[in-house]
């Protein structure tokens, strides 16, 4: 019974709630056990299930007197390492952190508190959020629940491999460079890079302040535009959100087109990859009555490393004492990229950041044509854990940093939202993501673009194969 | 900062990591140079309104 309840969508869950067919209690029995069942993967770096029963069972007790706070009421939700959850250690898988306690909840946590989640547990991630894997040398290795010897991508790798491992609904990651569209590909589920602006990130570490965003992971679009709505919105707190609710402005009218990039979204990349894409083109354009049309984006093949310059650049300006500090404390592979962030000039990253605002502009001339463009998530399905470099066509490697940041990157570096949502399952046995990226405010339509996709994709049930 | 490098190991791979994000930054310079006006100003977040030479490549003003 436990599987199957946690197989369902977060709205079933709350419906057979409200039926009187399972309790909330019941709920997160289910996920805990179904936690320990998958305990090697790593998914989890702290949990206290006496406090989560604790909150389940008040919000029984409330529905059962009348208080019915909608459908993330009661529902088991995990929070990414880096979020801050009052009273609970919040560690941002850093050794250097290993004591923190915040004293105080994120505007993102307290406003799920408000639409009555269940915190079942802090999720692993790349120390400091600054990587693409969640090789985490600290809290223990995560393994991709797919294949454990693959990795769960990162660096919200554990929220990833909890939601498809099924031990939660929902999850909440952060996405700076593709730290939710990564782990959500690579994992075969549903998460969205929302808005830049569009969703608070106080009480969150920051990675790069020009780019960060938190953001909900989920097996479907749906459930994570539940999330979405709970979440978004102006935060005194967090100035970068005082545009008000930029999420819930845009009603732009739908053009029922979509976008391709030049020499961009179907090259460069395995051809598992690219035939996933193709297929979720089709699907598109034949269920849902999409026209594709292709365009040019000047300076695309720029976008990673212009990335790198500020991706680089501002979390060695923000850990440049604790580094100097606490040097041995720090994972090798983070405190390298770290170091070696301070490579760059004040030239290069001016550079960098005035390149942003070209492609931006290109990117705003393309989406008055299109609902959305179209790119995988990542060029390549799950790399084995370690791997530094993966074969993307016989004899071609690339490195798997740049390799993970090809696609995610344009997103990140014009502030737009993008939902990566599984397509299928290659010739390896690994799900295949496609991202969906939109403009500014657009996050609500895309979800509901990905859900409409997903009533003829059933890739996001799937389970993986070892759980 | 590298000064806390003392294992050769660690000292290359920063170095080859190092030198990947340089030339990667180079290209970037390049680029913007060949290619931005002197009005590109640097990344403010996204705006719609689209820079006025790129409203004049698309025809339309906004």
């Amino acid at each position: 019974m436990s599987t199957d309840l946690l197989e369902l969508t977060i709205r079933e869950a709350a419906y057979r709630v409200r039926q009187k067919e399972v309790t909330f209690p019941e709920l997160l029995d289910a996920a805990l056990a179904r936690i320990r069942a998958t305990e090697s993967l790593v998914a989890f770096i702290h949990i206290d299930e006496d406090q989560a029963r604790a909150v389940a069972a008040s919000w029984q007790q409330l529905l059962e007197a009348g208080y019915d706070l909608g459908p993330l009421q009661g529902i088991p939700i995990g929070i990414k390492d880096n979020v801050d959850v009052q009273g609970t250690p919040t560690r941002f898988g850093s050794e250097v952190y290993r004591e923190r306690i915040p004293s105080s909840d994120a505007t993102v946590v307290r406003r799920l508190r408000q639409s009555g989640a269940v915190f079942a547990g802090m999720t692993n991630m790349h120390e400091f959020a600054w990587g693409g894997t969640t090789d985490n040398p600290h809290y223990g290795t995560c393994r991709n629940p797919w294949n454990v010897t693959r990795s769960p991508g990162g660096s919200s790798g554990g929220t990833g491999a909890a939601v498809a491992s099924r031990s939660i609904f929902a999850g909440l990651g952060t996405d700076t460079g593709g730290s939710i569209r990564l782990p959500s590909a690579m994992n075969g589920i549903t998460g969205i890079r929302p808005t830049w602006g569009g969703i608070s990130n106080n009480g969150v570490l920051p990675v790069a302040w020009t780019m960060d965003t938190v953001g909900p992971m989920a097996k479907s679009a749906e459930d994570c535009l539940l999330i979405v709505d709970a979440i978004a919105g102006r935060d005194i707190k967090d100035p970068t959100t005082s545009t008000a609710d930029i999420l819930g402005r845009t009603q732009r009218k739908q053009t029922k087109k979509l976008g391709i990039v030049t020499d961009y979204s179907l090259t460069g990349n395995q051809m598992q990859v690219q035939q996933g894409v193709r297929n979720a083109l089709k699907t598109f354009e034949d269920e849902l009555g999409y026209e594709v049309l292709e365009f040019e984006l000047p300076g695309i093949e720029h976008v990673v490393e212009a990335q790198i310059v500020i991706d680089g650049a501002e979390p060695s300006a923000l850990h440049d004492r604790e580094l100097e500090e606490s040097w041995e404390l720090f994972g090798e592979d983070v405190r390298r990229l770290l170091t070696a962030g301070h490579s760059f000039s004040a030239v290069d990253y001016v550079a960098a950041q005035r390149y942003r605002s070209m492609l931006s502009d290109s990117l705003a001339v393309v989406l008055r044509h299109v609902d959305a463009v179209i790119t995988p998530t990542l060029p390549f399905t799950a790399p084995e854990i370690g791997a530094t470099k993966v074969e993307i066509e016989p004899g071609v490697w690339v490195d798997k940093l740049f390799g993970n940041m090809r696609y995610t990157a344009l997103p990140s570096m014009t502030g737009t939202p993008a939902v990566s949502v599984p397509v299928g399952i290659a010739d390896d046995g690994l799900p295949v993501g496609v991202q969906v990226i939109g403009e500014p405010g657009d996050d609500r339509m895309l979800l509901k673009l990905c859900a409409d996709f997903q009533h003829f994709n059933n890739s996001w049930s799937y389970l993986p194969y070892s759980t | 900062m590298t000064k806390n490098y003392k294992a050769e190991k660690e000292a290359v791979e920063l170095e080859e990591v190092q030198e990947l994000w340089r030339e990667s930054a180079r290209r970037v310079r390049a680029w913007v140079s060949n290619n931005a006006e002197a009005g590109v100003v640097p990344f403010a977040g996204y705006d719609k309104r689209l820079t006025p030479s790129t409203q004049e490549r698309e025809g339309k003003a906004t």
